[in-house]
């Protein structure tokens, strides 16, 4: 009869445990790489210039950097470099050195953003050996995410989300009491003016809020599911800790009948409460949506355990496990049996 | 990935599949077993730790969607009982009125309203609050007509005239459905833009006044006034239903009736709202009560209806020298001056007899009485000659310089008319700074300026221009400022002006004359003799229209017929 093999079981039986030193990568795959990343920076230098002028950009793209240095840390690194790959690469590159040309010619300089994540999609994807290609693949798009980031806002995405902000803080505000108007993109409190709602620009902005989701799911390896759950979770968690600090805003006001003004340490609260909440939401999703472990599995009917596990995945952790010396000694057979 | 594994693992699963069908309840029991390997290999701790998180994430968003579900109709019923019991809609109209009545009083025919002027003030916390209950009713029902209205009105009462404007503006459009009191607003409003001279379409106006006057509290002012533009485009019976309709919610309306019938001529609606009138004020006279309108009206209804010596009765009754009734003074004076214009007659053909010592009786009541001098400056053109005390009178106002624009007028044109030049001048200019744009003023003082011996043609051509700007197409200044070019002997210049003149009326003759003079000045002989056959030409068409008597040379300045 067949038997689950349990995780620990096959990485204590593989001959020689994969190390998560780096291999080394031939030079001139490393030039290419370096070359095509110089150029995608020199071609969207503009588009960096600008847009991290903002707060939460700078943020943003810390809370990614960090992720994806966390995430490359975490990651196995097994095997040398195998020319197979080298087909995968030369798309990769050729690709990134298309948007490169493309944003030159066009002129607009968010493209080549593009060719930055797509070579280090490369350059994870070359090196990688003992992970999925879709961790590759996951690193580059992370890396892509500025570009989106500022594609979305140009779409008037952010404003959008300002709308759904104002509306739920009308709504908070308005089951607790407290006197409040919607106008335009603010929401006028009967002793105070809230006029700020940032969704880009200030700390406390929807970007920060993603930049953390980003930095959670790359930190913590998150699968898909679990991963789309903390980037819906970010923006939800943004809405949530605004709203109620507009409502608790409205209420001091009430209260005291002195006008309250938005300031540092109420962008610096939400900021400090939004990155408290989105961790234990992360978190708690990814707890619930951990695969089942092979021990579990009967393995006459696994079906479903493997559609669940095929639909979170399973974090291909490969980590040396300290092998435990067991002299199981003597068999020692009772009387009974003995004299049989 | 090669596509052999993926067809293999593809073959388990369409087997794995097929045991839900063979073996059901074994696949109910991987089920269970999944389940319960889902459970043992949680991180409970790690769940339990950041269950708190999800839950205070999840009580916000339920708030929230009890925000969203919750009825409707009962918020807009709570802002709405809310809102009108801090402020009423009356209220805010009081004080829409208060902030406006300054403007209300100054608008033509629109008497003074006999409200309170004050006590409709609402404080700056009220009117912030009872906005924001009005925007967020609005917010939710954007056709409530009611949350509209009060906005208008708080708008406008906070000075935020361009938002006022807007909502009443789709109110009185009918976007919430029909709203009188909207209508009412923007009438008045448009009222007061063009008391100030902004353009304004009447029919708009009178579109707002008509559905304003279906509200039972408008403004009875606004059906005055109603009634009065209806009265101006001709639409008799209509202007009288509204002054009747004005009078069922202000029966002192029956004298502005009575003023409509007297215009309109109709007798009988005359007696009739006269008679009312007359009931209405006559039990107040000489009681504690009695104001000095009600003397004033009761004796207008009987000047109207013809019984001046009844009416100046009245006025005598509740009058003394040193009344200070400045009112009634006035009028007294002027039923006097009327019952002294009755006894004008004519006894031949153009000599004329009048009762002087009535005129002299309006005088003595009230010197002040500009109307006087303009009557005893008439007397020239009737060729009565003025008594001692009348000239005394007419000196007194010229010298106090409360003579009427008119009154020198008339004296210029009758000074003019019997050659004395100067003395017609000085009456014009006199007239000219009593009434600076009169058109005919400026026209004969400018053309007696340039036929003088010594033509002051600097200041006749002052004043032509000053005229040009106020008229730009008025022939007749066009002629006279041609006639003053030739003057000046610049002949190309008045012919550019007489061939605009003829432009605007090309019957004028004299007109036509004069451009034959200058064309033979510049030796534009051919266009002269062609102008000439015009003139002949023309000459003969209007002899066939006995009617239309071609302006002759001599009465070109407009000289108004005599009384």
């Amino acid at each position: 009869m067949k038997r689950a093999v349990t995780v620990s079981e096959s990485t204590l039986s593989d001959e020689g445990a994969p190390s998560p030193a780096l291999e080394r990568f031939p030079v001139w795959v490393e030039v290419v790489n370096w070359v095509l990343v110089l150029a995608g920076v020199w071609a969207s230098w503009p588009f960096w210039t600008s847009w991290l002028s903002e707060p939460d950009h700078m943020f943003f793209l810390v809370c990614v950097i960090a992720g994806v240095g966390i995430a490359l840390a975490r990651g196995a690194w097994q095997g040398p470099f195998r020319n197979q790959r080298l087909v995968g690469l030369i798309c990769l590159w050729s690709l990134a050195a298309v948007f490169i040309a493309l944003g030159l010619l066009t002129g607009l300089p968010s493209v080549p953003v593009f060719a930055l994540g797509l070579v280090l999609m490369a350059w994870v994807f070359g090196r990688v050996a003992g992970e999925h290609f879709a961790f590759a693949v996951s690193l580059g798009l992370v890396l892509l995410s500025p570009a989106v980031f500022d594609w979305i806002g140009n779409q008037g995405g952010f404003e959008t989300l300002q709308m759904a902000l104002v509306s739920m803080t009308s709504g908070l505000a308005e089951t607790f009491g407290q006197s409040n108007i919607r106008e335009g993109f603010s929401v006028v409190f009967g002793q105070g003016i809230a006029d700020r709602f940032p969704t880009s620009g200030t700390l406390d902005s929807v970007g920060s809020f993603l930049g953390i989701g980003l930095f959670l799911i790359l930190a913590g390896r998150r699968n898909l599911v679990p991963a789309l759950f903390t980037l819906v979770a970010s923006v939800l968690v943004w809405l949530a800790v605004h709203a109620c600090s507009w409502t608790l805003i409205a209420w001091l006001a009430s209260r005291d009948g002195n006008w309250i003004e938005w300031n540092l340490v109420w962008t610096l609260g939400v900021l400090g409460v939004g990155i408290l909440l989105l961790t234990s939401v992360d978190h708690f999703v990814a707890t619930l949506f951990d695969p089942i472990p092979f021990e579990f599995v009967n393995v006459d009917f696994p079906l479903f355990a493997l559609i669940w596990n095929w639909v979170c995945g399973l974090p291909t952790l490969v980590v040396r496990m300290p092998l435990r010396e067991t002299d199981f000694g003597p068999m020692e057979m009772d009387d009974e049996v003995n004299s049989r | 990935m090669s596509i052999s594994t993926l067809f293999g693992d593809a073959r388990w699963i369409v087997r794995e599949a097929f045991k839900s069908f063979l073996n059901p309840i074994g696949v109910l029991g991987g089920v269970l077993d999944i389940a319960r390997g889902w459970k043992f290999s949680r991180n409970w701790v790690a769940f339990w730790i950041n269950l708190p998180a999800i839950v205070l994430l999840a009580s916000v968003y339920i708030i929230f969607a009890f925000f969203v579900f919750s009825r409707r109709d009962s918020q807009i019923q709570r802002f709405s009982v809310e809102s009108e019991t801090r402020c009423t809609t009356k209220s805010l109209e009081n004080a829409y009125h208060q902030s406006r009545e300054e403007e209300f009083t100054k608008l033509p025919g629109f008497p003074v309203s006999t409200a309170p002027k004050s006590g409709f003030e609402i404080s700056d916390l009220t009117r912030r609050y009872v906005e924001l209950l009005g925007k967020r009713i609005v917010a939710i029902d954007p056709t409530n007509q009611l949350a509209h209205y009060r906005l208008g009105l708080i708008y406008s009462i906070s000075g935020k005239s361009d938002e006022a404007m807007e909502e009443m503006a789709d109110l009185a459009a009918g976007k919430y459905g029909e709203s009188p009191p909207a209508n009412a607003w923007m009438a008045k409003e448009r009222l007061i833009a063009k008391a100030k001279g902004k353009e304004v379409a009447i029919k708009d106006l009178l579109e707002n006044l008509e559905l304003a006057g279906k509200w039972k509290d408008t403004d009875y002012r606004l059906m005055l006034v109603y009634s009065s533009l209806l009265e101006q485009s001709n639409d008799i019976p209509k202007a009288i239903e509204t002054v009747k309709k004005a009078v069922l919610i202000k029966p002192e309306l029956n004298l502005d009736l009575a003023r409509l019938y007297a215009r309109i001529g109709n007798e009988e609606g005359l007696r009739e709202a006269a008679f009312f009138v007359e009931e209405y004020y006559a039990p107040k006279l000489n009681t504690p009560q009695e104001v000095e309108s009600d003397r004033l009206a009761v004796a207008e209804a009987r000047r109207l209806t013809g019984r001046l010596e009844r009416a100046e009765e009245v006025l005598s009754e509740g009058f003394s020298p040193t009344s200070t009734r400045v009112q009634i003074r006035r009028s007294l004076s002027e039923v006097q001056r009327a019952l002294y214009n009755k006894s004008i007659r004519e006894i031949a053909k153009g000599f004329y007899t009048a009762d002087l010592s009535l005129l002299e009786k309006a005088a003595e009541t009230d010197p002040a009485n500009s109307n006087i001098s303009g009557d005893i400056a008439r007397l020239l053109p009737l060729k009565i000659k003025p008594t001692k005390k009348l000239l005394e009178v007419l000196k007194k106002q010229d010298e106090d310089g409360i003579t009427s624009a008119t009154a020198h007028m008339i004296l210029a044109e009758g000074y003019y008319a019997l050659g004395k030049t100067k003395e017609a001048m000085k009456h014009w200019e006199r007239g000219l700074t009593k009434e600076p744009g009169n058109l005919i003023a400026i026209n004969n003082l400018a053309l007696c300026l340039a036929k003088q011996p010594k033509p002051e043609l600097d200041r006749a051509f002052e004043l032509l221009n000053r005229a040009i700007t106020l008229a730009p197409n008025n022939p007749e200044i066009l002629d006279s400022l041609g006639e003053t070019l030739m003057i000046a002997n610049r002949p190309k210049e008045a012919i550019n002006k007489f061939e605009m003149a003829i432009r605007q009326d090309n019957r004028r003759i004299a007109t036509r004359k004069r451009l034959v003079s200058a064309y033979q000045a510049v030796g534009l002989e051919a266009e002269a003799i062609a102008q000439n056959k015009v003139i002949e030409s023309l000459e003969k068409t209007l002899q066939a229209e006995p009617v239309r008597t071609p302006p002759d040379e001599e009465s070109r300045e407009f000289f108004p017929s005599a009384p």
